[in-house]
């Protein structure tokens, strides 16, 4: 990936293309498990890679292009939630019309569903991104102890639900 | 269920919806054809731009300062909002030198009829908040205003952290409920969402800088020198930008600060953890800890839904800061916010150092908490969960 990083940088479109689609699970896993929707997710993750496309340049280290493009999807996706600041309280499950392509990843969505929401996104980060607990609290501007707490309490709720589907 | 059949539930492959990887296409298309990001928002950009009057502007600067007839600091809405503390506590910070009023007259640019002015910063060595003041700008009601390109640089570096933001006035009570300034509660607007209530009374807006400088090295914030500079104001939704203003503002803002703070040399285990506490500096708003600390890597393997095995690397840390004791046994919990961490492999040393969302008193605390397990329960962590680690 340093390489695509490098060629990218050096405008180089095709590089940039394949770069940001080798991220697109990472990416639209993310905005879904912020926005809850696609359409919303679409929009965010179409001005990260624009965003990205503009800032790339100024990426000092390619190894860090992974964490620096999540910050960047989450600055998309907060600002679309800003704008609603709807809160999913736990005891409630948003029931919303699920379109087909929704329909396909439902196994992994109701995975996610069955986590809180205030450790959905540390989880989301960890696993599905792979940063570092450092780095996402950073990223979500917590304290590296919420995420740790955040993700330990996680991990105990996927396996409740783990062992009750069992 | 182990962290590997997490990995492998968290990884699976799914489907990326038809609306989504088609407006990606989209975007990777209007690159490949050399347009540029700056022309692509202008596309979508909303041309009905509005010029406001002069004289609105000049009005509003009479309420623009922010240093009394006494001398005091009277703290913007925003930074109010960083940090709980008493007037007290907010006037000691100014005493000592890390909060400070910014002379209006040398910090504040008017174009398009809009008046942005530095306002109040707040600077320790490792980091520091810079306030501004908007005024003249008729934000529409429901509106969020946003700046189109935000660029800051310390002494002309500009390779560092900062974060920003317009201060929307909410806050959360005790239960959590977002209420105004004011202690009411906030209004919900017709799609359910929290009405924010980004002017204030006199119709200015604040916007907010943070920049965090624990991990860069080249960057020194006390008696340092921050350009800002801010590009077109508009408004955003849903991540697209309306400008209203072609405009720029820029400002040389003197940040002079205080590392005055209280140390403590140590060598304090904490439990079984394998950490040591060495060191502690706390500033009226921070707390730095060095520890001795071997971090252990360690990776989780799985396989993917493909067949493809995955991998995800981390390292193990030493218990963090959770909070602090004062010598009345008044437990400060759950008051530290955001910096950063460091690992030093070579000395098997770890460090953090974070922002405290409540002001302190140094002289009052006794002994800094740190985080000992997470409990089962949800709910506030008890002093059973925690490491008490008495500083002299």
């Amino acid at each position: 990936m340093n390489n695509l990083v490098k060629r990218a940088q050096r405008r180089d479109a095709d590089a940039f293309t394949e770069l940001m689609q080798s991220q697109m699970q990472n990416m639209y896993k993310t905005a879904w498990a912020m926005l809850r929707n696609n359409e919303d997710a679409a929009d965010a993750i179409s001005d990260t890679i624009l965003v990205c496309w503009e800032k790339l340049g100024q990426l000092k280290q390619a190894e860090f292009f992974r964490t620096w493009m999540t910050r960047i999807l989450i600055n998309q996706c907060n600002d679309i939630l800003r704008q609603r600041k709807k809160v999913y309280p736990v005891e409630e499950v948003r029931e919303t019309a699920r379109p087909s392509d929704e329909y396909e990843n439902i196994e992994w969505m109701e995975m996610l569903n069955g986590l809180d929401e205030k450790y959905r996104m540390v989880m989301i980060l960890y696993y599905v991104n792979g940063l570092k607990t450092t780095e996402i609290s950073d990223i979500l501007h917590m304290p590296v102890s919420t995420v740790r707490t955040r993700l330990s309490r996680g991990r105990n709720q996927m396996t409740s639900l783990y062992h009750e589907r069992r | 269920m182990d962290d590997k059949n997490i990995v492998e539930m968290m990884q699976m492959e799914i489907r990326i919806p038809d609306i989504v990887q088609e407006k990606a296409d989209l975007t990777y298309e209007q690159i490949r054809t050399e347009r540029t990001y700056q022309k692509m928002k202008r596309r979508k950009i909303n041309r009905n731009r509005r010029v406001l009057p002069l004289v609105a502007a000049v009005a509003v600067l009479a309420f623009g300062t922010t240093v009394c007839a006494a001398g005091y600091l009277k703290w913007s809405r925003g930074l109010q909002n960083e940090f709980e503390g008493t007037e007290e506590q907010r006037q000691m910070l100014q005493t000592e030198q890390i909060a400070a009023p910014v002379s209006p007259e040398k910090n504040s640019v008017t174009s398009e009829g809009v008046t942005v002015t530095a306002q109040q910063t707040i600077v320790t060595d490792q980091f520091a908040w810079l306030s501004f003041k908007i005024e003249g700008y008729d934000l529409e009601e429901g509106k969020e205003p946003c700046f189109d390109e935000v660029h800051v640089s310390i002494d002309g570096n500009d390779g560092i952290s900062y974060t920003s933001h317009f201060y929307d006035g909410l806050q959360q009570d005790a239960s959590g409920q977002f209420v105004y300034e004011d202690g009411t509660r906030a209004e919900e607007n017709a799609s359910g969402g929290v009405v924010e209530r980004f002017a204030g009374q006199d119709g200015s807006l604040e916007y907010i800088i943070w920049i965090n400088a624990v991990t860069n090295d080249e960057i020194t914030l006390i008696d340092s020198t921050a350009d800002v500079r801010f590009r077109n104001l508009g408004t955003v939704h849903k991540a697209a930008f309306t400008p209203d203003l072609d405009a720029e503002w820029e400002l040389t803002i003197a940040m002079k600060g205080s590392d005055a703070v209280r140390e403590a040399s140590l060598s304090e285990p904490l439990g079984e953890s394998g950490a040591i506490v060495k060191h502690v500096k706390i500033s009226p708003i921070s707390i730095q800890v060095d520890y001795a600390f071997a971090a252990q890597e360690f990776t989780i393997e799985a396989t993917n839904g493909d067949g493809e095995n995955i991998q995800t690397t981390d390292h193990t840390e030493p218990p963090l800061v959770y909070g602090v004791r004062l010598k009345d046994g008044t437990l400060l919990t759950g008051i530290m916010g955001g910096g950063a961490a460091r690992r030093y492999k070579e000395t098997d040393t770890y460090m953090t150092a974070n922002t405290t969302r409540h002001i302190l008193d140094t002289a009052q605390i006794d002994a800094i908490l740190f985080q000992k397990a997470v409990p089962e329960q949800d709910g506030p962590i008890t002093e059973e969960n925690l490491y008490v680690v008495p500083i002299e």
